[in-house]
């Protein structure tokens, strides 16, 4: 019983009514693990729906691979939208004199000229609309909706921006797009976000508009210190990250900018080179990632079940924990669970986890990152339990082996902690 | 190495003001003009001498965005010292200081050392906030005031090794109870005052311990 009881605790927070269930595959090593559950009402449902955009598109464009060459132009928007596009493709050219009419009333607010000209671009990303053109089947056509933005603010510069923009839309792998502006917006609403911005349309507060310009200054600043080491980060690409975040915090004012966002879209966008393909994504994994982040729960909740699979899974570390109280909070894995490793891994190997995390929500567990973290420190526990290290010393040590782990043995040994905790519920 | 005393400190302000810069200033005595944001918290450790006595710092690194700051306050609590850090090039920086200032105080021991640091101060052709400014502030708030710059590493030492002195008169004073861990204080192996004869945590034991910092 007593590992049953132990189970209980482990999951209960996340999986009330979980299920678990054990396949071996042929061979009796590899196990394909199910850990059902079922409809839940807690605030973790959302790990059980990311990213199923998101293997649909790993699956057509294949494995991922750094800047692999992504072709799936019109793929990723929703049915909805492709409806919407259809129709609203036919109004493309009147609309787009209009938008340029509209960007010409900019005026002189230094302040408020970065936001507009942010709104512009990235509204292309994320509003990317694909329409079927009657004569050409195969174009597509980006809808940008400037009512989004206080038309009033933002004009002669911007004409400027608008045509470069088409220029570069043209550019031979997006050769079939073309930009038109979309002002309808206003008479129908689109957009299903909830963002008191969102891509609607509308005349916006100065309040409003103050805080997204204080998001959009963080942003900058953060943008600009993100994995400059990195060869993929130059200065062209940063502005893609800029936009995609930016984007983003539009669509999402009330969760705002968070440290910690530039590290999960930087991935991403390394493998796809496209922003709206990466600002998809990158939705799709907030979803999950966002209970994270400070003003959600997960966090805690995370320490909590490490605390109980340690206890399950390793008697000798737990003791050594449970000696130094200060392991109650388990801090050394906060930027683990935040970033889904993406510090504690070179980009190689951030890819390959990344793909494992997302796969183990649909044959093993949505909960892999908890293995994933308890494999990372029993791949040090003789060092750990030898030196008795206290937090300090753990977090100290971790900070340092960052980038240094060998994933692909830390990947075998999470998904063998799964079919270790899987035996114990078996032989409970 | 050993040490007659271990100090906690912990490294406050808004996010981009150098806190990062500072440490690693300070321990590697290197600068890296981009530093990666901080993310949760990251960790240096170094070693200085006052009064002929070997002092080991142990310093923690926290992020400064303001969605962060419930994970800051939980480290404060154990910290003998907190540098806490502005621009002196970004007027808010220095605006914000307040709140920050409420909440070390709010969640630190009642002894904690506050050094209040305005960095950057190789930037002065882009400055915001006066030297007088942040000596104002300083005073009426009981803080000790420095101007450092990460880049060419002034005052850099200063500022860490002044703090630690304060925090050390404060031991000879017998403000901070050092049997207490949640002071931020801690007795080093060889030269515990408590235990002057326990065996296995002094001596050659302690030497030969070394390569910790």
């Amino acid at each position: 019983m007593e590992p049953l009881r132990l189970q209980e605790n482990c999951f209960a927070d996340s999986e009330p009514e979980g299920e678990l269930g054990l396949t071996l595959d042929a061979s009796g090593n590899v196990l394909v693990l199910s850990i059902k559950s079922s409809p839940s009402t807690s605030s973790y449902e959302t790990v059980g729906n990311e990213f199923a955009d998101m293997n649909e598109l790993s699956q057509l464009a294949g494995p991922l691979k750094p800047a692999a060459p992504v072709t799936l132009n019109g793929n990723l928007h929703t049915n909805e939208e492709e409806q919407q596009a259809k129709s609203d493709g036919e109004k493309g050219t009147e609309e787009e004199v209009e938008e340029e009419e509209e960007e010409e009333e900019e005026e002189e607010e230094e302040e408020e000229e970065e936001p507009c000209k942010q709104l512009s671009k990235f509204h292309s990303a994320g509003d990317v609309r694909e329409c079927i053109d009657e004569e050409h089947p195969a174009t597509a056509v980006i809808i940008t909706e400037a009512a989004s933005l206080d038309a009033l603010q933002c004009e002669d510069e911007l004409t400027e921006e608008f045509t470069s923009r088409k220029t570069s839309l043209m550019s031979p792998m997006n050769e079939d797009i073309t930009v038109v502006a979309s002002l309808d917006a206003l008479q129908e609403p689109k957009s299903a976000c909830v963002s008191p911005a969102s891509s609607n349309g509308g005349v916006y507060s100065v309040e409003l508009l103050e805080n997204f310009g204080l998001n959009l200054h963080r942003i900058e600043k953060d943008v600009q210190r993100c994995d400059r080491n990195y060869w993929y980060f130059g200065n062209e690409n940063l502005d893609k990250l800029r936009n995609v975040i930016s984007t983003y915090v539009w669509e999402h004012l009330d969760v705002g900018y968070m440290q910690g966002m530039c590290d999960l879209v930087a991935p991403l966008l390394v493998i796809f080179d496209d922003e709206s393909l990466s600002y998809s994504c990158f939705c799709k994994l907030m979803d999950r990632m966002i209970e994270n982040f400070p003003s959600g729960g997960a966090m805690d909740m995370h320490f909590a079940n490490m605390r109980s699979l340690i206890q399950i899974l390793d008697s000798e570390m737990y003791d050594l924990m449970d000696s130094n109280g200060d392991y109650t909070h388990f801090y050394f894995c906060y930027r683990w669970f935040l970033l889904d490793f993406k510090r504690e891994l070179v980009y190689d190997d951030v890819f390959a986890t990344w793909e494992v995390i997302w796969a183990a929500k649909h044959v093993a567990s949505g909960h892999f990152v908890l293995f994933l973290a308890l494999a990372l420190l029993e791949t040090y526990r003789d060092i750990i339990l030898s030196n008795s290290m206290d937090f300090t010393d753990v977090i100290k040590f971790f900070n340092e082996m960052a980038e240094r782990h060998n994933a692909q043995s830390i990947l075998q040994l999470s998904r063998s902690l799964v079919l270790q905790l899987q035996t114990i519920i078996e032989n409970k | 190495m050993s040490y007659a005393y271990l100090f906690k400190y912990i490294i406050i302000g808004d996010t981009g003001v150098g806190k990062s810069c500072l440490l690693l200033q300070f321990t590697d005595k290197r600068f890296q003009p981009v530093h990666d944001l901080t993310i949760g918290v990251e960790f240096g450790a170094r070693m200085i001498t006052i009064d002929g006595k070997q002092i080991k710092l142990q310093i923690w690194d926290t992020a400064g965005q303001e969605a962060f700051r419930s994970i800051t306050r939980s480290y404060y609590r154990g910290a003998a010292g907190a540098l806490l850090v502005y621009d002196i090039t970004r007027r808010e920086t220095f605006n914000h200081l307040t709140t920050w200032l409420e909440d070390a105080r709010q969640h630190s021991n009642s002894n904690m050392v506050i050094m209040l640091i305005g960095n950057k101060s190789d930037l002065d052709s882009r400055r915001e906030v006066k030297k007088e400014e942040g000596e104002a502030f300083a005073r009426e708030h009981g803080l000790v005031f420095m101007e450092t710059s990460a880049r060419t590493a002034a005052n850099v030492e200063e500022a860490f090794i002044n703090t630690a002195k304060e925090i050390y008169e404060k031991i000879q004073e017998g403000v901070f109870d050092i049997n207490n861990e949640a002071n931020g204080i801690k007795i080093g192996p060889q030269a515990s005052p408590t235990n002057p004869s326990l065996p296995g945590s002094g001596g050659a034991a302690g030497a030969a311990n070394s390569g910790c910092c």
